[in-house]
C-alpha cells in the first residue's frame, strides 16, 4: 500500500517534470521572449572584469606589448664616429616583484611587505642585448636595465590569480581590487586622463568666430597639430613650423595637388562649395603660384628656420618646406617617397567639413561630446614614460660608445657597466609618486596624474579606481566641459563628481562601462579593403564628391572610400560578433559627414549590450539559466554574439531599448540593466531615483568619508590614518549594486530606528540638521556607533647597516635611537614620548678623539589633552636603503559625542545635537525607542523622498526578516512594504504612536518611525576641539601661529573686522587686532618720523624728541623691509589729547 | 491634586521570567511616568566596570571586549545588598561593593572558538558566587537551559584572552550598562478617547491590545472631555539580571526614598 503510494508521487512528479520541458520547448518554438533575468549578466561581467578591469588591462597591455614594441623601435644604438660599432637590444623581459635587501640581495616580495617597509613593488626588466665591436658581435644576456612599478593584481603581480587562501596568506584582502602601484610604500593610483581623441578631425569656431578645422596628429615618433582657419574668406593653414599662416591652395599645390580643378573636385564642386572655396584659388593665382616648385619655393620662405647645432649639409629652403610638408604637416598620415596624396585629400576633407559646417551655420563639432574623448590609463601613461627614459638612457648609451671608440685605445666594454637600473627605475619612480609626468620628448607637462589611494573607506577606495580627471583647467570658468553630456549616458556615472572648483571635470565610470586598449589596426585595414573600400590612389576628386560616396577612415586614417557605408558596417558588426575580429572594435557611419568609422585604438569607453535583431533579443531564457548555473559566463554570451560592446560613438548609431516592452522592429540593441548607468558610489544609495539630483551627488561624496570596514586585513594594515567601525551592519535595504561591490563584505554604517520628530527646544534653534542620540539603549543589542581612529606614527633612522653608514654617510655618524619606547599596549597622553631618537648634531674635539654629540629628537605623541589613546601596534623594520622603520599604530576609541557628524545614504548629513537619557527617550506602545531622532524639517527642502521609502522598506524589512532593494529604477515597490507593515500590525504608512519619556503623555503627532541606514562620518568633535588663551608665536610676525595642530590663535577675520568697525568699538578691535596678538613697544623720533632704539633715534643722533608708543610687531616688521628696499615710511606722531 | 486622595491599585495581568504586564489604576500620569522612568534608571544593579586585561591576542581590540563585557547582564537580586563603590568604606573595592570575574580562554586547535559568558567565572574568594551572567545562573537553575550564552568573541587557534572584570553597583542614569530593563511600554488611553493624541484616519491604525472597543467598525472611542487618565497598562522585559517584579518593587522603593528624602527637606526648609 505504502510502496504503491510511493510509485505514484514519483509518477506525478514525472509528469509533471515532462509537463515543465514541453512548456519549455513551448517557449523556445515562441520566440516570445522574456528574459527578467538579465540582470544575471551583471554579476558575471564583474565577476570577469572587476571594477578596476580597465586598469589592470591597460598595464597588462603595456608590460606583454607595448614595452616590446617600444625596446624593438629604439633597438639599435649606433655610435656616430664608426656606424660598425653599435648596440642592439634583443629583447626585454619583465621579472617578478622583487624586494632588494642591500645592493646584491633580491627576494621575492609581496604586496604587504611594501607597504609595510616603505618600499616600492617593483619588478626588475631585463634586457639581452648584441654588441658589435667594428665586426665582433657579442651577446650580453639579462642585464638588468630598471625597476617597474607593477600594478597590483595585474598578471606580473603575486595577486594575479591567486585564490582567497592564497591572498589570506600574503596578508592581502581578497576583496581589495588592486590597480594601483606601491611605492615608497604608499598605494598610488594612476587616474584615468580624459582628452580629446588623436588623429581626429575636430571643426569648430576659432577665437575671431572664424571657422576652423584642427586635427591633432600623434604618431610614434612625433606630436603636431594642423589647423585650417579662414582669413579674410581664405583658406589658411596653420603649422607649428611655419612662420605665419600659408594659404591651403599652396600647400595643396606644393605636396603634388597642381590642378586647381581637382582641388575644387576634392573639396567639393556644387556652387555653394566652389563659392566659399574660389577666393582662395584666386589668393593661390594672385600669388603668382602654379607649380609644385613655385608653390615649394613659397612655403619655403615662410618656415622657421631651427637653430641647429652642426650642419655643413644645410639643406634648401625647398627641401627644408618639403620636409615640414611630410613629416609635420598631419603626421600621422604616413608618407612614403614623398607621395603626398593622402595628405592633400585629408586636407581637402577637412575643407570640406568647414564649408559644410559654415553652410550649416552650426558651431561645428562638440569638444565635450564624449566620442571625442580618449581616457589615457596607466598602460599607456607609462608607456610615455618608459619611452622617454629609455631613449635618455639609450643617448647616454650612444655618448659612452662614441666616446670609447673614439680613442685609438678601444678600453674593454662591458655593456653591464653603461646600462644602469637607476635612471629608468627612479624616472618612474619619481613620477608615480608626485603625479608629475614631465616629458620634454612629448612636450608634455602634466601635474596631478596620480594621487595617494584614499584608504577612508573600502567605497573611497573603489570609487578612486573608477575616477577620471580631465586636463581641463579648473580655474576657467566655462560651463561645458563640466556639464552633463547626453553621450555619456551608461558611461560615466550621473552623479558621482565632487563639488567645488573641480565639479564635472573629475567623473567616474558607470558600473558597466569599460575602458578599450590598443588592438592592431592593421588586420582591421586589410579586412575593409577586402569589404570592398576603394584606395585613395584608385578615385579622383569626381568620384570622391559624389554623394553616395563615404569616405573609411580606420583609426583617424583615411582609408579610401565606398559605396555602400551600410553594407561595410554591418560587415564589420557580424564578423564582430562572430569573433573574427576583436570584440572591441567599433564601426559606426556619420550620415553628416559621410564618412564611415572604423576604431580600434585605446581609450574608448563602451559598454555592453544585448544584441536584439527583429524586435527579439538573441538572449534566451535557456542561456540565462545556464548563467546562473554557471554553464555559461560573460565571455560565453561575447562568444556567441548575443552580447557585444558599443563604445560612444557605434552607441550613437543604435537605437537601443531600455526594458523590453520598448523594443519594436527597428530596435538594435538591449540595456542589461537600466541601473548600471551609476557608478559604485551612487549604487548604493537606495532608490536613488526618488531623490533630487544634488543629493545622490553629496552621497557620492560622503559615502567615501564613512567609518567602516576598510578591507579585511585592516588591522595589519599601518596606515598613517585609518577609521574602522566597532559594529559595521549591511544596510536593511540594499540595492543590487550594493551584493555586486562586496559592500556587504565590508560595510561602512549602521542601521539606527530613527524618529522624526520636531522636538524644538530653545537649544535646537540654530541649525536644521542636528540629531539628538540615544545614548542608552537596552545592553542587549546595543549598537553604539563607536569607531575607532588608528593614527600612525613613523620615524626613519639611517645606519642600522654598519656598511651602508659608512658608505653613504661617511661624515655624519648614524643616529641612535636609545630606545624604543613603548610595547603594545600603553596608554599615551599628549607629548607622550613615542621613539626616544637622538641625531648626531655634530663633533667635539676630546683631546684627540672626536666625540659626536647628539641631540634629542623624540617622536612625540600629539593627541589632545584627554583623549583615551593606547599604543596599538609597534613595527620595527628597515627600507630596503636600510634605513631602520619604526611605525607606532596608536589607537583611539571614539564614543559617538555631541558634535560628531553622521549621514544617511541620501546626503542627510547631521551633527548629534543632544544624547538624551534612555528613560528620556520617547518610546511606542511596545517600548521601543528611536536610536536617533531627527527634524522632519529637513525633508522639504531637501527632497529626498528616498529617504522615506529607505524607512520604511527598513521596516518592512525588519518585521518581516527579509532584506528589501532600493535599487535604482527598480526596488521593492512601494505599496509592498506598506502591505508588510499592516500585516505585521502596523500601521500602512510607517508611522507609530509614540509617548514622551519625559512628561510620559503621547506625542501630539503620530512620528514617521522605522530603522535608516546610518553613516559615520571621520569628522569627530574630538580631532577639531580647539581654543587657547595663549600659547606660541610665529618667529617672524610675532603673531599667533595658525592651526589646531600648532596650538593656534582663533583668527579675527576682516569679515569679522568689519563688524567691529560697523559696531564702533574700537577699543575692542584695537585689543583683538594688536593688544592680544603682537602688541610691540618701540621708540619713535616725532621728528624725523622714523624708529629708534632704546630711547635714542639713530637718523638724528639725539634723544630730543623721542618717544614710546605701541604697534603691532607687523607693522614694524613692515616700515623695516620698506626700508631696506628704499622707501622710507616716516611716522607723523601727535598726542591723542592734542587734536 | 487629586491624585493624592487616590489610593493607586496595581493588578499584575501576567508574570513571566522576564516579562511583566500590570496595570496601574486610580493613578495620574505623573506617577505612572516617574514609576515607568525609575524602572529604567534608577533600579540599581551590578554590571562590569573596570576590565583587567593581561593577554588579548583576540582580532577585537581592549576597548572594544571591555565595552562587551559591561553590557553583559548579570545577576543583580542581590545588588540592594551592595555598597556603591563611592559610598563604601573600603580605598579600592571590597567584598561588600565589588564582584570580581575572571576569563582565560586560549584556542588551541584550528577551529573557530567562541568566548563566551560560559567562561566568564566568579572568582571563589569573594563572598558571593551568586553574582555571575544571566545565561550561567539560568543553567544553574535548570540544567536544560543551556547555550543561551552571549558570545564576548570569536578566535582561532594561537588566539588567547586573559582578563579580570570588576563588576561594580551603579544606575541606569550612569551608564545603559546598569539598565536592568530591555524594553517599558506604557500605555493608557488605548481608543483614544481623551485625544491626547490626533488620529487623521483612525481606520488606518492598529488596534491596541487593550482596547475596549467591542465594534468592528469604530475605530476610536468617543471623544470624552471630562475624562482624565487614571488607567495604565505596563509591559515591563527584563533582560535578566533581576527578575520584572523586582525590577518594579526595587523601583517604587527607589521613589519612595526620594519621596522621603524631598519630603524632608521640605521640611528643614519650612522649619
Amino acid at each position: 500500500m505504502k510502496g504503491g503510494s510511493e510509485r505514484d508521487v514519483v509518477n506525478e512528479s514525472t509528469d509533471e517534470l515532462l509537463h515543465h520541458m514541453h512548456k519549455d520547448a513551448d517557449n523556445v518554438a515562441h520566440p516570445i521572449n522574456n528574459i527578467e533575468d538579465k540582470w544575471r549578466l551583471l554579476p558575471s561581467f564583474l565577476q570577469l572584469k572587476g571594477l578596476v578591469r580597465q586598469h589592470v588591462d591597460s598595464f597588462n597591455h603595456f608590460v606583454e606589448i607595448d614595452i616590446h614594441n617600444i625596446v624593438k623601435a629604439n633597438s639599435k644604438i649606433v655610435s656616430d664616429v664608426n656606424p660598425r660599432v653599435y648596440l642592439e637590444y634583443t629583447s626585454i623581459r619583465v621579472g617578478e616583484p622583487v624586494i632588494q635587501n642591500g645592493p646584491f640581495d633580491d627576494h621575492d616580495v609581496t604586496p604587504m611587505e611594501c607597504r609595510l617597509r616603505n618600499t616600492t613593488y617593483a619588478a626588475p626588466m631585463h634586457v639581452n642585448v648584441r654588441l658589435s665591436l667594428s665586426g665582433e658581435v657579442r651577446n650580453y644576456n639579462d642585464i638588468l636595465i630598471g625597476r617597474l612599478p607593477i600594478m597590483l593584481r595585474s598578471k606580473k603581480c603575486r595577486l594575479f590569480k591567486a585564490n582567497d587562501e592564497q591572498m589570506a596568506k600574503m596578508g592581502e584582502c581578497p576583496l581589495d581590487p588592486g590597480g594601483y602601484f606601491i611605492i615608497g610604500g604608499t598605494e598610488k593610483v594612476i587616474l584615468m586622463q580624459e582628452q580629446l581623441s588623436k588623429n581626429r578631425i575636430i571643426v569648430e569656431r576659432d577665437r575671431h568666430g572664424e571657422m576652423s578645422a584642427s586635427v591633432t596628429s600623434s604618431s610614434a615618433e612625433r606630436k603636431t597639430k594642423t589647423i585650417i582657419n579662414m582669413k579674410r574668406g581664405n583658406f589658411m593653414l596653420k603649422v607649428n613650423m611655419l612662420a605665419e599662416d600659408v594659404p591651403l591652395v599652396v600647400v595643396l599645390k606644393a605636396m603634388g595637388m597642381t590642378s586647381d580643378q581637382e582641388i575644387l573636385q576634392f573639396i567639393g564642386a556644387d556652387e555653394q562649395s566652389m563659392e566659399l572655396f574660389g577666393p582662395s584659388l584666386q589668393q593661390c593665382a594672385e600669388l603668382e603660384v602654379f607649380t609644385q616648385d613655385q608653390a615649394l619655393r613659397y612655403l619655403g620662405t615662410k618656415v622657421r628656420i631651427p637653430r641647429r647645432e652642426y650642419g655643413p649639409s644645410r639643406r634648401t629652403k625647398e627641401d627644408e618646406a618639403r620636409s615640414i610638408l611630410a613629416s609635420v604637416v598631419l603626421s600621422h598620415i604616413e608618407v612614403r617617397n614623398f607621395d603626398m596624396r593622402p595628405k592633400c585629400i585629408y586636407l581637402c576633407v577637412m575643407a570640406r567639413r568647414m564649408i559644410a559646417a559654415i553652410r550649416n551655420k552650426s558651431g561645428g563639432d562638440d569638444r565635450d561630446y564624449y566620442g571625442n574623448k580618449r581616457l589615457e590609463l596607466a598602460g599607456s601613461l607609462m608607456a610615455l614614460l618608459f619611452e622617454d627614459s629609455f631613449k635618455t638612457l639609450n643617448g647616454r648609451i650612444k655618448r659612452e660608445l662614441d666616446h670609447t671608440f673614439v680613442r685609438v685605445t678601444a678600453r674593454a666594454f662591458d655593456p653591464a657597466q653603461i646600462i644602469r637600473a637607476n635612471p629608468i627605475t627612479q624616472a618612474i619612480n619619481y613620477a608615480i609618486s608626485s603625479g608629475n609626468w614631465n616629458l620634454k620628448r612629448f612636450r608634455m607637462e602634466r601635474a596631478g596624474v596620480t594621487s595617494v589611494l584614499s584608504r577612508l573607506s573600502f567605497i573611497a577606495a573603489l570609487g578612486m579606481m573608477t575616477r577620471i580627471t580631465s586636463q581641463f583647467e579648473k580655474t576657467r570658468k566655462v560651463s561645458g566641459p563640466r556639464s552633463l553630456q547626453p553621450s555619456q549616458w551608461g558611461m560615466l556615472c550621473p552623479s558621482d563628481t565632487p563639488e567645488g572648483e573641480t565639479c564635472g571635470l573629475v567623473k567616474n565610470l558607470a558600473l558597466m562601462s569599460y575602458v578599450t586598449v590598443d588592438v592592431d589596426e592593421a588586420p582591421l585595414i586589410r579586412l575593409a579593403y577586402n569589404l570592398g573600400v576603394e584606395g585613395l590612389n584608385l578615385v579622383n576628386g569626381e568620384e570622391f564628391s559624389h554623394e553616395d560616396t563615404y569616405v573609411v577612415f580606420v583609426n583617424g586614417t583615411m582609408l579610401g572610400v565606398t559605396r555602400s557605408p551600410h553594407h561595410l558596417v554591418r560587415a564589420v558588426r557580424l564578423l564582430r560578433r562572430a569573433g573574427r575580429i576583436n570584440e572591441f572594435v567599433s564601426a559606426y557611419i556619420s550620415a553628416s559627414t559621410r564618412t564611415v568609422h572604423i576604431a580600434s585604438d585605446a581609450g574608448r569607453v563602451c559598454r555592453p549590450y544585448i544584441i536584439v535583431e527583429h524586435g527579439q533579443p538573441l538572449v534566451t531564457p535557456q542561456q540565462l539559466r545556464d548563467l546562473a548555473l554557471g554553464i555559461l559566463h560573460f565571455d560565453d554570451f561575447i562568444r556567441l554574439g548575443v552580447v557585444e560592446y558599443l563604445d560612444v560613438n557605434e552607441l550613437n548609431d543604435s537605437l537601443i531599448a531600455l526594458y523590453e516592452k520598448d523594443m519594436c522592429e527597428e530596435t538594435t540593441h538591449l540595456e542589461i540593466e537600466p541601473f548600471t548607468v551609476l557608478g559604485a558610489c551612487a549604487g548604493l544609495i537606495p532608490y536613488p531615483h526618488h531623490n533630487q539630483s544634488p543629493r545622490n551627488t553629496y552621497q557620492c561624496a560622503m559615502g567615501k568619508q564613512a567609518m567602516g570596514v576598510i578591507a579585511y586585513n585592516y588591522q595589519r594594515r599601518i596606515d598613517t590614518l585609518l577609521y574602522a567601525l566597532m559594529y559595521p551592519q549591511r544596510p536593511l535595504v540594499k540595492t543590487k549594486t550594493i551584493e555586486l561591490i562586496d559592500f556587504e563584505k565590508l560595510p561602512a554604517g549602521q542601521v539606527s530606528c530613527e524618529a522624526r520628530v520636531c522636538a524644538s527646544g530653545p537649544r535646537w534653534y540654530r541649525r536644521s540638521r542636528r540629531i539628538p542620540q540615544g545614548q542608552s539603549k537596552p545592553p542587549s543589542h546595543t549598537t553604539t556607533t563607536s569607531g575607532v581612529r588608528f593614527c600612525t606614527y613613523a620615524t626613519r633612522v639611517p645606519g642600522v647597516c654598519v656598511r651602508f653608514a659608512t658608505m653613504r654617510h661617511r661624515f655624519t655618524v648614524a643616529a641612535a635611537i636609545h630606545h624604543v619606547h613603548l610595547h603594545p599596549v600603553s596608554a599615551l597622553s599628549h607629548q607622550d614620548v613615542l621613539v626616544n631618537k637622538e641625531v648626531p648634531a655634530g663633533t667635539v674635539m676630546e683631546g684627540n678623539k672626536r666625540r659626536t654629540v647628539y641631540t634629542p629628537a623624540p617622536v612625540k605623541f600629539k593627541g589632545a589633552e584627554g583623549c583615551d589613546a593606547y599604543c596599538d601596534q609597534v613595527a620595527v623594520t628597515s627600507s630596503s636603503e636600510n634605513y631602520m622603520i619604526i611605525k607606532i599604530r596608536v589607537r583611539s576609541t571614539r564614543i559617538p559625542e555631541l558634535g560628531d557628524k553622521f549621514s544617511s545614504r541620501h546626503g542627510q548629513k547631521g551633527v548629534c545635537g543632544l544624547i538624551v537619557n534612555q528613560e528620556d527617550m520617547p518610546f511606542n506602545d511596545q517600548g521601543v525607542c528611536p536610536d536617533m531622532i531627527m527634524n522632519p524639517h529637513g525633508f522639504p527642502s531637501r527632497m529626498t523622498v528616498g529617504k522615506l521609502m529607505e524607512l520604511v522598506g527598513g521596516k518592512a524589512a525588519v518585521l518581516s526578516g527579509n532584506f528589501n532593494y532600493g535599487t535604482a529604477f527598480g526596488g521593492t515597490p512601494l505599496e509592498e512594504m506598506c502591505e508588510t507593515l499592516v500585516d505585521h500590525g502596523y500601521n500602512y504608512h510607517g508611522k507609530e504612536f509614540l509617548t514622551s519619556g519625559i512628561t510620559g503623555e503621547p506625542l501630539e503627532a503620530y512620528i514617521f518611525f522605522g530603522p535608516v541606514y546610518y553613516q559615520k562620518l571621520k569628522h569627530m568633535v574630538m580631532d577639531k576641539m580647539h581654543a587657547r588663551a595663549t600659547g606660541p608665536i610665529t618667529l617672524l610676525t610675532r603673531q599667533p601661529t595658525e592651526g589646531r595642530s600648532r596650538q593656534g590663535g582663533l583668527r579675527l577675520g576682516e569679515m569679522e573686522r568689519d563688524c567691529l568697525i560697523g559696531h564702533g568699538t574700537s577699543m575692542l578691535l584695537l585689543e583683538r587686532l594688536m593688544v592680544s596678538s603682537d602688541a610691540f613697544e618701540v621708540t619713535a623720533c616725532s621728528k624725523c618720523g622714523l624708529l629708534g632704539y632704546a630711547g635714542w633715534c639713530q637718523y638724528c643722533k639725539s634723544s630730543a624728541n623721542v618717544c614710546k608708543l605701541e604697534l603691532p610687531y607687523a607693522c614694524k616688521l613692515l616700515f623695516q623691509e620698506l626700508q631696506s628696499m628704499n622707501i622710507v615710511p616716516r611716522l607723523t606722531l601727535q598726542h591723542y589729547s592734542e587734536q | 491634586m487629586a491624585s493624592f486622595n487616590r489610593d493607586p491599585q496595581v493588578r499584575i495581568m501576567s508574570l513571566t521570567d522576564s516579562e511583566i504586564k500590570l496595570q496601574l489604576s486610580n493613578a495620574d500620569t505623573a506617577l505612572a511616568n516617574s514609576f515607568r522612568r525609575s524602572m529604567i534608571a534608577e533600579v540599581p544593579t551590578l554590571a562590569i566596570d573596570d576590565v583587567h586585561i593581561e593577554i588579548n591576542t583576540t582580532v577585537l581590540h581592549d576597548e572594544f571586549i571591555a565595552h562587551r563585557l559591561g553590557l553583559i547582564p548579570l545577576t543583580s537580586e542581590r545588588a540592594a545588598h551592595f555598597n556603591y563603590m563611592r559610598d563604601c568604606t573600603c580605598d579600592a573595592g571590597c567584598p561588600n561593593c565589588v564582584v570580581k570575574l575572571e576569563l582565560h580562554v586560549a584556542c588551541r586547535d584550528a577551529h573557530q572558538m567562541e568566548v563566551t559568558t560560559e567562561h566568564l567565572r566568579s572568582t571563589l574568594d569573594g563572598p558571593d558566587t551568586s553574582v555571575v551572567p544571566v545565561a550561567t545562573a539560568a543553567e544553574r537553575r535548570d540544567q536544560s537551559i543551556q547555550g543561551n550564552h552571549i558570545v564576548i568573541c570569536k578566535i582561532r587557534q594561537g588566539q588567547e584572552l586573559k582578563l579580570t572584570c570588576y563588576a561594580r553597583k551603579g544606575v541606569g542614569k550612569e551608564h545603559a550598562k546598569w539598565i536592568p530593563t530591555a524594553a517599558v511600554a506604557y500605555e493608557y488611553d488605548p481608543d483614544n478617547a481623551l485625544r491626547h493624541t490626533f488620529y487623521e484616519h483612525p481606520e488606518m491604525w492598529p488596534r491596541s491590545e487593550y482596547s475596549q472597543l467591542t465594534d468592528d467598525d469604530k475605530h476610536e472611542a468617543d471623544y470624552d472631555p471630562d475624562g482624565t487618565a487614571d488607567t495604565f497598562y505596563m509591559t515591563v522585559e527584563s533582560t535578566g539580571a533581576m527578575p520584572p517584579e523586582k525590577i518594579c518593587q526595587s523601583a517604587l522603593e527607589s521613589l519612595f526614598t526620594k519621596l522621603v528624602d524631598l519630603d524632608n527637606a521640605l521640611e528643614v526648609l519650612n522649619a
